[in-house]
């Protein structure tokens, strides 16, 4: 009874969307107008309607400690020993997930009512962005890896399709391709992971293949890590990981997918699809943690990441761009704590980043909305009293951010801090540690910039209501969401026992960013920010850092313009010319052949006098 | 009820041909009429299929036809078959529906060359006398050279010769295997036929086989194309009205691919699994090589025309992985990719139609202008580069995965052809529907365009979404495959 009940209520958590907007969509081709407000409320209704669902499947399973539930709806194919089916797995880590999608998925949708209102492609914006919750639902529900590629393939779209939304502008465009394909080399990736476990394994069920795993594939230790199947099958999951999650070396895509409207930004760069790749390795933790190798590697480029993104977010000056790096940087911790075995620390954190950056992205956008599309923070300035509501949602969203104690991302990030300590990787910790000093300083240098000092532009509009409610709720939920999902230890059989806490270190993590954050408002006060710089060392610095380390030049060069240099250098395809040259020669001996017939008696019996003493010496010499 | 079904489309053709003496609006009308009765005798067996069980071969007929050496009209129908004739009558009404306004000059006899090269076509699919297969592959030859001829593009005289001579050479190489093949039977058992099954329990030896099989195999892959045998493709594409292209590509191609399934895997086992692994190295190259080439090209049809080089690529891959996987993949394959194909040339068309350049320099912003038109064409554009739950995703997964235990290397490298096919694909969406506008038109689809798209929207959704009885009605021929190669 119970089983069939979750398995309706899985299903209308996926089709909601999905209906919607495929109604949305077909209204649109047949060229029925539907006002706005009707498209708002069929988009908004199917997100809450999902959101309903979700709240209901909590309440169903709120007695349940331990629980998983997997249930097939239909075939999908089946070919021999291949198959694959629409099924569903819900266990603490999918309802976590799930939890995140429908609800800021739907507290995004309300907002961007508001932001979107003036749109002249309203319609257009959310049948992608109910699309996209469908997709994403699949992602993190598919109980097999081919369903879960389905879902993984249809947020990239969404995605691509948002970031270009705004599609008279070429650039946006170019935006769109980058972040696409530099997925789709991730996905490939992850594509061939998924030949070689099938091949290897014989399924493609996710739970079952990892029971085969860990019975096939003893684990070894770190010392012999050797390039086994086990580890290749992890680091190909995690090539796709990584590039959904804009990680290194795939990351540069991210910043440039902020062309797209604020919402887009907030919900699938900052929320929800970049996390997929946390998620994945998650999913896959018992294969993960078989290979020391692939979780050296996830950690090790959690860490690299980290700092990479986070001193690029130093010296930003487009509010949304600060923000994105600032998101490369937190999943980085999300990947740090993966890679050392904390996966529900790093669930855990992916959670109140979503809260939090959300949040900020949400504000950032209500903030551009009501400064006639202005990006730039050093163009603002003294906004405290003009803006009160985005004011303070940005402080709470930074100090979440800055893990300020109390606030939710305090939580989360204590936890992985804690966790690296444990494991004894002082090295990592170390890393992550200074990573919360720039993670605070750069965030209070865009709170104290564009909030104190002096005005410089006046704000000439209002957020409308509907953004406002959102804004409030996300508020509540960055200051308060730091409670850890009590199914999440389970899915991962860690031990729900705190480890002891050592008072100093919790003092140090409280202390390091309180310490950023006074570095920073003595640094803003002396209006050290946005000078023009004079060493020549410091600028070329600055521009390394404001180019997030030179990887699209670096992209650039070696693969970009090669690649069309290559192609276009064979533009007219040099195999025709095998062809043509053979109709140019049978051209030419038509040519000189006919030249021979040429009516004259004496060329007649010239050649045949010729041939004859030529076939007769032949004749007679062999 | 086949003999009856190609003879509807030849009459169907006539008719059409001296309606237009009539009336000019006739002919395609005619057309029409011709495709939808041509499923009139396919409707028991379509309505039969759910519930009846199956056998291999559906429907076979055989009469008399030339006595004195053996040779029969001898048609009959398996999965395979049955799902290649009815693509073929599907993309032939999406061609006619493509051609509607395009073909002013002559129609009659446009539509003429049209039926009777699908009505060649699907006699290809259905024929299992090695004569008459020869003689339905002039059929189709023969009316799509002069379709090209006179009513392409600029080009078009280079185009048309290029096409039927690639295609002639092929055709005299395998009526050479053809003959063969049946002389070497005639010597062993003293019996002259060209009938199918009877050569196919033939046993060749070695080398002769080899011999033999290469006949048949460099003529299939002509067609397919396969790269470095592909240089008729982009200029016949290129230079061919939108209905022709279609036909090109959505069914003509996959003659090809037939061929290969049909005749030179069944009849030559041996020899097929010793040249494999070549085989799986040029397909390997022909996916990438047809990717890159794609990418570099200017001309809109051209790109769609490297593209298709590249994704029947994964049908010849599939086809030598020797695995029930990689055969339902390329059966899929050829299916998703004439839906797809067909629909990509249909939209080029119906944007050359509206601006009169394929020039993506040109080109530009049309989802400012024309949204419909972009949207559809993004649609299909996506389903190109393999988007999961449109059925060529399914098709190249499956040939991947089949493909994969023999051949590893080659398969990766096969794979990257996704990362390429993005590339290319996206290429497509950003040159012709994003950026400024560049060229003012206002004629968005019409009803018709936008329930011809919808229509193989549905199809390329069924495809990926619910592709098993589409697998399991090929099953029966990959079966029968299986136990040819004695796997």
């Amino acid at each position: 009874m119970q089983q069939q009940y979750l398995s309706q209520l899985l299903l209308a958590v996926v089709l909601l969307p999905l209906l919607s907007a495929t109604l949305l969509l077909l209204v649109a081709l047949f060229s029925v107008n539907l006002k706005n407000l009707w498209v708002a409320t069929l988009a908004v209704a199917a997100i809450a309607g999902s959101a309903i669902c979700v709240v209901l499947i909590h309440l169903q399973l709120a007695d349940t400690v331990n629980f998983s539930f997997s249930y097939t709806y239909a075939n999908w194919l089946n070919v021999g020993s291949f198959s694959a089916a629409f099924g569903v797995y819900l266990d603490g880590l999918s309802l976590v997930m799930i939890s995140i999608v429908s609800g800021v998925g739907f507290l995004i949708h309300l907002y961007s009512v508001g932001f979107m209102a003036k749109d002249q492609d309203f319609q257009r914006f959310f049948i992608y962005l109910n699309l996209f919750v469908a997709a994403m639902l699949v992602l993190v529900l598919a109980d097999n890896l081919l369903m879960l590629f389905l879902g993984w393939e249809g947020v990239g779209l969404c995605s691509y399709l948002l970031i270009g939304f705004w599609h008279q502008k070429h650039a946006n465009s170019l935006a769109a391709n980058k972040a696409f394909i530099m997925t789709r080399i991730g996905d490939t990736a992850m594509a061939i992971a998924l030949l070689l476990l099938f091949i290897q394994l014989g399924t493609l069920d996710i739970q079952l293949l990892q029971q085969q795993a860990v019975q096939l594939w003893p684990l070894q230790n770190s010392q012999g890590a050797v390039l086994d199947s086990v580890t290749v099958c992890a680091l190909l999951l995690l090539a796709g990981a990584v590039g959904k999650s804009g990680q290194l070396p795939l990351q540069s895509w991210l910043p440039d997918a902020m062309a797209g409207p604020t919402p887009v930004s907030a919900l699938i760069h900052a929320a929800t699809m970049v996390t997929a790749g946390v998620y994945l390795v998650a999913r896959f933790h018992q294969l993960f943690s078989l290979s020391p190798l692939a979780m050296q590697a996830v950690a090790t480029i959690g860490a690299i990441t980290l700092i990479i993104a986070a001193t690029a977010a130093l010296v930003q000056r487009d509010v949304k761009r600060i923000l994105a790096y600032s998101t490369i940087s937190q999943i980085g911790y999300m990947f740090l704590a993966l890679g050392a075995g904390a996966y529900s620390a790093a669930v855990f954190h992916l959670m109140t980043h979503a809260f939090f950056k959300a949040l900020l992205f949400l504000a950032a956008g209500a903030l551009i909305y009501c400064m006639q599309h202005q990006h730039n923070i050093f163009r603002m300035g003294g906004l405290r009293s003009k803006l009160p509501l985005i004011c303070i949602c940005f402080f709470f969203g930074c100090a979440a951010l800055a893990a300020l104690p109390l606030m939710s991302g305090f939580f989360s990030k204590e936890l992985i801090l804690q966790k690296l300590l444990d494991k004894e990787m002082y090295g990592f910790w170390l890393v992550a540690l200074s990573g919360a000093f720039i993670t605070a300083f750069y965030s209070f240098r865009l709170f104290f910039v564009v909030f104190f000092g002096s005005t410089l532009q006046l704000p000439d509009a209002k957020p409308a209501t509907s953004m406002k409610i959102a804004l409030s709720v996300l508020v509540l939920l960055s200051i308060f969401g730091g409670i850890k999902p009590s199914g999440l230890a389970a899915v991962f059989s860690e031990s729900e026992l705190a480890s002891d806490h050592n008072l100093a270190i919790v003092l140090l993590t409280i202390a390091v960013p309180l310490s950023a954050i006074a570095v920073c408002w003595f640094v803003f006060k002396k209006q050290l920010f946005n000078r023009n710089i004079k060493s020549d060392k410091l600028r070329g610095l600055h521009n390394f850092l404001y180019s997030g380390w030179g990887f699209d030049q670096l992209y650039n060069s070696l693969f970009v313009r090669p690649f069309i240099k290559a192609t276009d250098s064979n533009k007219k395809d040099f195999i025709d010319s095998f062809y043509t040259g053979l109709s140019k020669l049978s051209q030419l001996s038509h040519h000189y052949l006919s030249t021979v017939q040429n009516g004259q008696l004496r060329w007649y019996s010239a050649s045949l006098v010729l041939f004859s003493i030529a076939a007769m010496t032949y004749l007679l010499t062999s | 009820m086949l003999m009856e079904l190609i003879s509807i489309l030849l009459l169907g053709a006539l008719f059409a041909w001296i309606s237009e003496s009539l009336q000019l609006q006739l002919p395609k009308w005619i057309a029409i009429a011709t495709l939808l009765s041509a499923f009139y005798p396919l409707r028991q067996l379509l309505m039969e299929l759910d519930t009846g069980s199956m056998q291999v071969w559906l429907v076979n007929e055989s009469i008399e036809w030339i006595p004195r050496f053996n040779i029969r009209f001898h048609l009959a129908l398996d999965g395979l078959s049955l799902l290649l004739v009815l693509l073929t009558l599907l993309m032939g009404l999406i061609a006619v529906l493509a051609a509607w306004k395009e073909i002013s000059y002559k129609p009659g006899f446009f539509y003429f060359n049209l039926l009777c090269s699908l009505a060649g076509v699907i006699g290809g699919f259905c024929a299992l006398d090695l004569f008459l297969f020869f003689v339905f592959w002039e059929v189709m030859l023969v009316p799509m050279y002069l379709l090209i001829a006179v009513w392409g593009y600029e080009n078009r005289r280079y185009a048309a010769m290029k096409f039927f001579l690639f295609t002639q050479a092929g055709g005299l190489i395998m009526l050479l295997s053809i003959c063969a093949l049946v002389l070497l039977h005639y010597q062993n058992s003293g019996e002259i036929t060209f009938n199918y099954f009877a050569l196919m329990q033939h046993q060749l030896s070695d080398q002769a086989a080899f011999w033999v099989m290469l006949g048949f195999f460099i003529a299939f892959v002509i067609k397919l194309p396969i790269v470095p045998l592909h240089n008729w493709l982009p200029d016949a594409h290129t230079e061919a009205p939108t209905a022709v292209s279609v036909i090109l590509a959505a069914v003509l191609l996959k003659t090809g691919g037939y061929g290969l399934l049909r005749f030179v895997l069944p009849l030559f086992p041996e020899a097929s699994l010793e040249i494999a692994p070549v085989v799986m190295a040029i397909a390997a190259i022909s996916i990438i090589y047809g990717a890159l080439m794609a990418f570099s090209q200017q001309d809109l049809k051209r790109l769609v025309a490297y593209s298709s080089v590249s994704h029947m690529g994964f049908v010849l891959l599939g086809c030598y992985a020797f695995t029930a996987q990689a055969w339902q993949g390329a059966v899929l394959q050829m299916l998703a990719h004439g839906v797809s194909s067909a629909a990509l040339f249909a939209l080029v068309g119906a944007i050359q139609y509206r601006y009169h350049t394929r020039d993506l320099a040109q080109l530009g912003g049309l989802w400012q202008c024309i949204p419909k038109l972009s949207g559809m064409l993004l649609f299909f554009v996506v389903a190109s580069l393999g988007m999961p739950g449109l059925g060529n995703f399914v098709a190249e997964f499956l040939v991947l995965v089949g493909s994969f235990s023999t051949y590893p290397k080659l398969t990766i490298m096969a794979a990257t052809g996704l990362i390429l096919a993005a590339i290319y694909s996206l290429k497509i969406a950003h040159q012709t529907l994003f950026g400024t506008l560049k060229l003012q038109s206002s004629i968005d689809l019409d009803r018709r365009e936008v329930l011809m798209m919808l229509s193989m929207v549905l199809l390329l959704l069924w495809l990926g979404l619910h592709p098993q009885p589409i697998i399991d009605l090929a099953q029966q021929s990959i079966n029968q495959l299986l136990v040819g190669a004695r796997l």
